[in-house]
């Protein structure tokens, strides 16, 4: 009886030690992260990405988390009649099957109070916090501010 | 019966929803006089150089810029596009042209940290700042419309505002006014026309 108490414990604790990132791999896919550089004199800056959700139920991020920041927040910018407002998010879904790209001027992740002045060529370590428990580790670059029409002009 | 009052009802409102302002120019205010064509509104204010005035640059096409330093993405974004429009166009046009930035957070934008902010962008870019009153004058001549939004816990508030380049031809006129997420072409070609105007006006 010992023995199988035993034995039931130490499988449930393999279940329960078993990181769910194994299969969470294939839920969600991250590409083009980066840090918009920071102009001297300004405190703050977000992290853009493209999340690409390949299940068939909508994805909530809920949080992200950095060492590099003293507030991180969802962000989108919302144009009410031509003026622009920063709404918090409590979270952003990423529909079934579906991408969503964070972007200037759109869904964003906002950084406050950051540590030290971001310059180009250093990287961002952060955790990407989702519904039901899954978490992703993101180290993402940091990039001068470009727009994305942007061609390398002279 | 029912339905039919239940339709009105609808399309009432649909009609009221519809008829909210334009969100593609900047805000109109009982004051009317800013349009294209018409002289754009003079202003003096702070530079880490001392006072500088619109008139003081007849004879150069003027682009404006409205935002803040704090500003997180709209400003950076608008800043960026402008700095590559001008930067891709020739070394004549260039000296020909002022870009200017006028902070909305005069608390916190003196005119010596709007300086080290802008140089990031561009080194031609000149950042002015002032009292809360005399700016008030100047975004309600140039119809920015802008509200603080505190944030608790924060070093710094963000400011909602419209986000407009402003374009003045070298006789003072506002050219045109484009919004802040204009395409690199697109202001490549406003910046152009600003200095055209310039050569016809001389024939």
């Amino acid at each position: 009886m010992k023995m199988l108490i035993s034995s039931a414990l130490l499988l449930s604790s393999l279940f329960i030690a078993t990181p769910t990132l194994a299969c969470d791999d294939h839920k969600l896919e991250i590409s083009d992260s980066y840090v918009r550089e920071m102009p001297p004199a300004s405190k703050n800056t977000a992290a853009y990405m493209q999340l690409k959700n390949t299940t068939d139920k909508p994805l909530k991020l809920l949080e992200v988390q950095s060492d590099i920041a003293k507030k991180i927040e969802l962000h989108n910018i919302v144009n009410v009649d031509g003026v622009l407002k920063m709404q918090p998010q409590p979270y952003i879904e990423i529909a079934a099957n579906n991408s969503l790209i964070l972007k200037p001027g759109s869904y964003h992740v906002m950084m406050m109070g950051v540590k030290r002045q971001l310059k180009q060529g250093e990287e961002v370590k952060m955790t990407l916090k989702f519904e039901g428990g899954m978490t992703r580790e993101l180290t993402a670059p940091v990039q001068p501010i470009m727009p994305k029409s942007a061609k390398a002009g002279s | 019966m029912k339905y039919k009052s239940y339709a009105i009802l609808f399309s009432s409102l649909v009609l009221i929803m519809l008829s909210g302002c334009s969100p593609t120019e900047p805000a109109t205010t009982s004051n009317n006089s800013l349009a294209p064509g018409k002289p754009a509104p003079n202003f003096t204010l702070q530079s880490n150089q001392g006072p500088i005035s619109l008139a003081d640059f007849k004879g150069k096409g003027v682009v404006l810029f409205f935002g803040y330093t704090n500003c997180p993405d709209v400003c950076p974004t608008g800043l960026s596009s402008l700095t590559q429009a001008l930067k891709q166009l020739p070394k004549t046009t260039q000296q020909r042209l002022q870009p200017i930035f006028i902070t909305l957070d005069p608390t916190v934008d003196t005119p010596a940290r709007l300086a080290e902010y802008l140089r990031y962008f561009h080194s031609n870019l000149i950042g002015l700042s002032s009292n809360q009153q005399t700016l008030e004058q100047i975004t309600q001549a140039y119809h920015v419309v802008y509200k603080r939004q505190p944030q608790p816990n924060s070093e710094f508030d963000f400011i909602q505002h419209t986000a407009y380049f402003y374009f003045i031809s070298p006789t003072g006129k506002l050219s045109q006014y484009l919004p802040h997420q204009s395409s690199i072409e697109n202001l490549k070609q406003a910046l152009t026309m600003l200095v055209k105007t310039k050569q016809k006006e001389l024939i």
